[in-house]
């Protein structure tokens, strides 16, 4: 469905380069949720705007979208592809939605544009689809602003405005983080169910692991623009194989777990942007770095179904409480 | 600092705990749309909230957006109206103060924000926003005096020296919220009030400042006020929890009897929605009905704030509920249906 090779994306400026995706291949079957976790400046959201033609930054490598080369089309191309195959929802609903036009307007003019639909078969397909992402009245938001609606109205709204042309590919870049954890909740079984009712295919960015591992069924961990590691989820948490992974996991508090369970944090910070690449770039901050991993870039291994870019990846199970 | 030193000792209570601070039946009201024509309506952000802190103990408050958390907060440093009941800080009345007389309090309260670089000034050196809060609460301190003070809080929240020279945006978000907290407490503060101090960090560095809040509580023996809409933060850093909903705290108790017991079907809620590594996945089916909005607090609901979200609601809630104890004398819960122990089992 969606492959990536080598992809990479670089930013130049006066002084010096940032490279802020540095060579991720993976592919994604259709139907499946792929969830992104990340700190900032991970390069996780940098990746999934590249494919979609987003990116400011030199972005080189491949997508593919069932067979077809992304980076190779045309900023027009580009522009149909996105809210025709490819569907974005970003953390802050008013960077899509615009603030001086009724809701029905912006949606039909999706439908309009990208599937040919007359203005009343457009409306009525919004109209569904608000339906379908639990308005309580679709009727009456159609007729608002954006600025009449809550803040969870509005994710809805956009998550309805971004399937209005059937895409192949839902990419939804922090779509919860802005929100309260209960109406949270609320879009990401929304989600779920919109992916297991119309079988499109969704990429999850977050920072937060507990919403990724919560929806996703594999997930990519991200660490200075590299793959940490790629696995399913069940694995990724029952027995992280990167120690970043692991690391991440304990940093993460959880009100599952007993009050006495200490978190550790990880000391330290990103590498500077003039680090050299032909090396792991989180060795300084690793507990078990070795020589190696100061000179030479990690490989990546795989153990059982997954992968991860580590000299010494974690053979251990970790137990979770 | 020895207890004789400050200026507003404790009168020697009966109880073993030391009481720092003590808020009873607190409403904080903002006006909106006033105009020449017209006086306003009232918000109603905090309605009749009553706690205590003891000294040395941390209080975690949880709630939505529009809870009025950080209201609540910034009513007890002064920066919002107390527009009924009092505040008491070890046995002095200290809500609704004159400026000047607040100046001489802020040096014991202080206050931690949520986004560390808008709250250090961009145009002063690290030095210079450390030397501040001294020049203010400390004026006949040295200049000797006042280096030696600035390296050791930089030491003591973990950072080098030679970030004295540098200004607040050539600092990472760990660093810069390292440098808010030592700000707050280098004029050694009995009571810390955070506001979402570390919703804006990455993980692994939240970890961190969290483990260096607990251990300047330990060290210093500061009361602690801890915002957060993190459950989990709140489960590890707090003693005791009070969880706000639409203004009005709809349940309060020991951390682990309220996360863990929940009596409030809202704390049930909050918790139902916390979302971590290892928890349940999140299924296809939509459990909640209808997605229901937070209230109005302009105009909030007669009776009980929650009914209209609540699926143990019943006739007897358009009545307001009172907090009352639950599963112990600490834990108590404003609910007319609370949820007993063996139910959540």
């Amino acid at each position: 469905m969606l492959d990536i090779r080598n992809m990479s994306v670089f930013f130049s400026s006066k002084n010096h380069g940032v490279i802020a995706v540095d060579d991720v291949s993976l592919s994604l079957g259709a139907g499946r949720i792929l969830g992104v976790v990340g700190e900032s400046g991970s390069g996780k959201s940098q990746l999934f705007k590249a494919i979609g033609g987003l990116s400011h930054g030199e972005v080189s490598g491949s997508a593919c979208l069932e067979e077809r080369e992304l980076l190779e089309l045309t900023p027009r191309q580009l522009g149909r592809v996105r809210g025709k195959d490819i569907g974005y929802v970003f953390q802050d609903p008013m960077t899509s939605l615009n603030p001086f036009l009724r809701i029905c307007t912006q949606l039909t003019e999706v439908a309009i544009r990208h599937l040919g639909l007359s203005h009343k078969a457009a409306l009525d397909r919004a109209h569904g689809l608000l339906q379908q992402v639990l308005i309580p009245d679709p009727d009456r938001t159609l007729r608002s602003y954006p600025h009449e609606l809550s803040g969870g109205m509005r994710q809805r709204v956009v998550i309805a405005m971004a399937l209005m042309a059937e895409p192949k590919l839902l990419i939804a870049d922090e779509p919860t983080t802005a929100l309260d954890s209960t109406v949270q909740l609320q879009i990401l079984q929304l989600l779920k169910t919109l992916n297991k009712n119309t079988g499109v295919t969704m990429v999850l960015i977050s920072h937060d692991i507990g919403v990724v591992s919560s929806v996703c069924d594999e997930v990519l961990v991200m660490y200075a623009g590299r793959i940490s590691e790629l696995a399913d989820v069940a694995d990724l948490i029952s027995s992280p194989r990167h120690p970043y992974t692991g690391k991440l996991i304990e940093s993460t508090p959880d009100v599952g777990l007993p009050k006495t369970t200490i978190l550790h944090g990880i000391p330290g910070g990103l590498p500077a942007h003039n680090t050299p690449r032909e090396r792991c770039l989180f060795a300084d901050r690793c507990i078990q770095s070795a020589a190696v991993c100061f000179d030479e870039r990690p490989p990546a291994q795989l153990i059982g179904n997954t992968q991860a870019m580590c000299h010494f990846p974690l053979q251990e199970e970790i137990s979770l409480v | 600092m020895s207890e004789n030193t400050r200026p507003n000792a404790p009168k020697n209570t009966t109880s073993d705990l030391k009481e720092g601070l003590s808020v009873e039946n607190v409403s904080v009201t903002y006006m909106t749309g006033r105009s020449l024509l017209s006086s306003g309506s009232p918000v109603r952000a905090v309605r009749n909230a009553s706690f205590t802190v003891p000294e040395g103990h941390t209080l975690g408050i949880v709630g939505e957006s529009g809870c009025g958390k950080s209201s609540l907060a910034r009513a007890l440093v002064g920066l919002a109206p107390v527009s009924a009941g009092r505040v008491f800080w070890r046995g002095q009345q200290i809500s609704n103060l004159a400026e000047k007389e607040f100046r001489e309090l802020r040096k014991n309260i202080q206050m931690v924000f949520q986004d560390p670089y808008s709250s250090l000034n961009p145009k002063l050196k690290v030095f210079d926003v450390l030397a501040e809060p001294l020049r203010t609460h400390m004026p006949d301190l040295s200049k000797a005096e006042m280096a030696v003070l600035i390296s050791d809080i930089l030491e003591t929240v973990g950072l080098q020296a030679d970030i004295m020279d540098r200004f607040s945006h050539e600092l990472s978000g760990g660093q810069a919220q390292r440098i808010g907290i030592g700000r707050s407490v280098i004029t050694q503060p009995g009571l810390l009030i955070c506001d979402e101090s570390v919703s804006a960090l990455d993980v692994s560095v939240q970890a961190t400042i969290l483990n260096l809040l607990k251990s300047l509580q330990a060290d210093l023996d500061l009361s602690m006020i801890f915002i957060s809409h993190d459950l989990g933060v709140i489960k590890y850093i707090a003693d005791t929890v009070a969880v706000l909903y639409l203004g009005q705290i709809v349940e309060s108790g020991p951390v682990e009897d309220v996360l863990g017991n929940p009596s409030h079907p809202y704390t049930q809620l909050l918790l139902r929605s916390s979302l971590s590594p290892g928890g349940e996945p999140i299924t296809a089916t939509i459990d909640d009905a209808a997605p229901v909005d937070l209230p109005s607090n302009t105009a909030p609901p007669e009776g009980c704030a929650f009914r209209a979200r609540c699926t143990r609601a019943k006739e007897d809630c358009i009545s307001s509920p009172e907090l009352r104890p639950t599963s112990s004398q600490m834990h108590h819960a404003a609910c007319h249906f609370p949820i007993l122990s063996e139910e959540t089992n």
